[in-house]
C-alpha cells in the first residue's frame, strides 16, 4: 500500500494536488492519505504504517517537509522507499532527485527506479541535501587535520546531494559515496571544492546554517556523512 | 594524470580545488588531482597531480605524482614523475623528481635532483613496453 503524506503546503496548492491525484488514480497508485497538520506524533503514525506493510512513503510538500520526514524516516528501523512530489516553492531536493513537477511525478513513481542515498548529519539531526552558510572569515576545521578559511565574503555549501541550481564544475557530487563536498563560491571564477571523508566542524559562534534550504541551525556544528541511508524513487534527470 | 603542459591548462579532473580567496592550514592528503589558486600552509600529499596557479602562495612541502608550478612555493617538492615549472614560478626549497621542464623566468632557490629512478611503477611499465616494441 502507498502512504501519501500531505504537508500543510498542499492546502495552498489544491489545484496542483488535484491534478497529481487524478493522474495517480489513472495509474492505479492510490493509497492512504495522512495530513501532517492533523497528527501530533508523525513518527509514531508513520512507523505504524510501515509496520502495517506500507510499500512506499510519498511525500507531498517542499524541502522543509522532506527534511522533517528524513529525520523521522532515518530513525525508523525498516527502510521503506520514499518518493517526493514537489508542491509549492523551494523544491530543490525533489528537483535534485529528478522530480521537476507534480505532472511528471506519477510517472516517475510508477517507474519506481530506486537509489540508495546516504544521509548527512549535523549535530544530532539529519539532512539529505546540503548545509548553506554565508560570510567571510569563517573557519572550517576538517577531520582535525586541516582548516579552510575564506578571506572574502563567500557562499559556503556542504553538499551531500547536489542542489540542481549549484555548479561544482566537472566534479561529481554523489549522495551514495559517504563523501560530503565543501563548496565555497566567492565569485564565478573563484571556487573552492574539497571532498570530505569524515567530518567538519565550525566552532565560531553566531554562524547560521540553513539546512536542506529550510531549517536554521546555529554554530557550533559538527557535520558528517552518517551510516544511515534511505531509498528514494528517482527520476532520470537527478543530479547524481 | 598528465604528460604534457597542455593538459595542465585543461585540468578539469581535479578532485580538490583551492580558490584564490581561501587559506588552507594543516596537513592535507588526497588520492586525486589538486588545483591550488589560493594560500596554503602545511603539507600536501597526493597520489594524483598538483597544479599550483599563478596567484597561489604556498608554505608547504608537497609530495605528488606529477606537478606544475606557476606560483610561489616555500617548501620541498617530492614528485614521483614529471614536474613542470612555469616562467612565473618562484620556488624556495629542494626539488626531487624524475623528469623536469623549466620555463624561462622561473626562480628556484634550493637543491634540484632529477633522478629517473624515481619514476613511478606505471611509468616504468610503460617504458618497458615501449622498449619491447622497439625490439620487435
Amino acid at each position: 500500500m502507498n502512504v501519501f503524506i500531505y504537508d500543510t503546503v498542499t492546502d495552498k496548492n489544491r489545484k496542483t494536488v488535484r491534478k497529481f491525484e487524478e493522474q495517480i488514480n489513472k495509474l492505479s497508485l492510490q493509497g492512504k492519505i495522512i495530513y501532517l497538520k492533523d497528527i501530533k506524533n508523525p513518527k509514531e503514525i508513520i512507523e505504524k504504517e510501515v509496520n502495517n506493510g506500507a510499500k512506499t512513503i510519498i511525500i507531498l510538500g517542499n524541502d522543509e517537509t522532506v527534511n522533517t520526514l528524513v529525520n523521522i524516516l532515518a530513525n525508523i528501523s525498516q527502510n521503506i522507499p520514499i518518493f517526493v512530489v514537489p508542491i509549492g516553492n523551494k523544491n530543490n531536493i525533489a528537483n535534485a532527485l529528478g522530480v521537476k513537477n507534480e505532472k511528471e511525478a506519477p510517472f516517475i513513481l510508477s517507474a519506481r527506479r530506486l537509489e540508495r542515498l546516504n544521509v548527512g548529519k549535523i549535530n544530532n539531526e539529519y539532512f539529505i541535501s546540503n548545509c548553506h552558510l554565508r560570510g567571510s572569515d569563517i573557519n572550517i576545521s576538517i577531520n582535525n587535520e586541516f582548516s579552510v578559511k575564506t578571506q572574502k565574503n563567500s557562499e559556503h555549501y556542504i553538499f551531500n546531494l547536489l542542489d540542481i541550481n549549484c555548479s561544482t564544475q566537472n566534479n561529481l557530487v554523489s549522495p551514495q559515496d559517504k563523501i560530503l563536498n565543501l563548496v565555497i563560491n566567492t565569485n564565478s571564477k573563484d571556487k573552492t571544492i574539497v571532498p570530505i571523508e569524515g567530518f567538519l566542524e565550525i566552532d565560531q559562534q553566531e554562524v547560521d546554517l540553513i539546512v536542506d534550504n529550510s531549517k536554521i541551525i546555529k554554530s557550533p556544528v559538527k557535520i558528517s556523512s552518517s551510516e544511515k541511508f534511505l531509498h528514494f524513487i528517482v527520476g532520470k534527470d537527478r543530479s547524481f | 594524470m598528465f604528460k604534457k603542459d597542455e593538459k595542465f591548462e585543461n585540468f578539469n579532473e581535479a578532485e580538490t580545488i583551492i580558490g584564490e580567496s581561501v587559506l588552507v592550514k594543516g596537513n592535507f592528503e588526497s588520492n586525486g588531482n589538486i588545483i591550488i589558486n589560493g594560500s596554503l600552509e602545511g603539507d600536501i600529499k597526493t597520489k594524483g597531480a598538483v597544479l599550483v596557479g599563478e596567484k597561489s602562495k604556498i608554505n608547504a612541502n608537497i609530495a605528488a605524482e606529477e606537478m606544475i608550478v606557476k606560483g610561489k612555493i616555500n617548501g620541498n617538492l617530492t614528485i614521483g614523475g614529471y614536474l613542470a615549472i612555469g616562467g612565473s614560478a618562484i620556488i624556495t626549497g629542494d626539488i626531487e623528481c624524475s623528469q623536469i621542464s623549466i620555463d624561462k623566468g622561473a626562480e628556484i632557490k634550493g637543491e634540484l635532483l632529477v633522478n629517473k629512478q624515481n619514476k613511478s611503477k606505471k611509468e616504468s611499465f610503460i617504458e618497458k613496453e615501449e622498449i619491447k616494441e622497439e625490439l620487435v
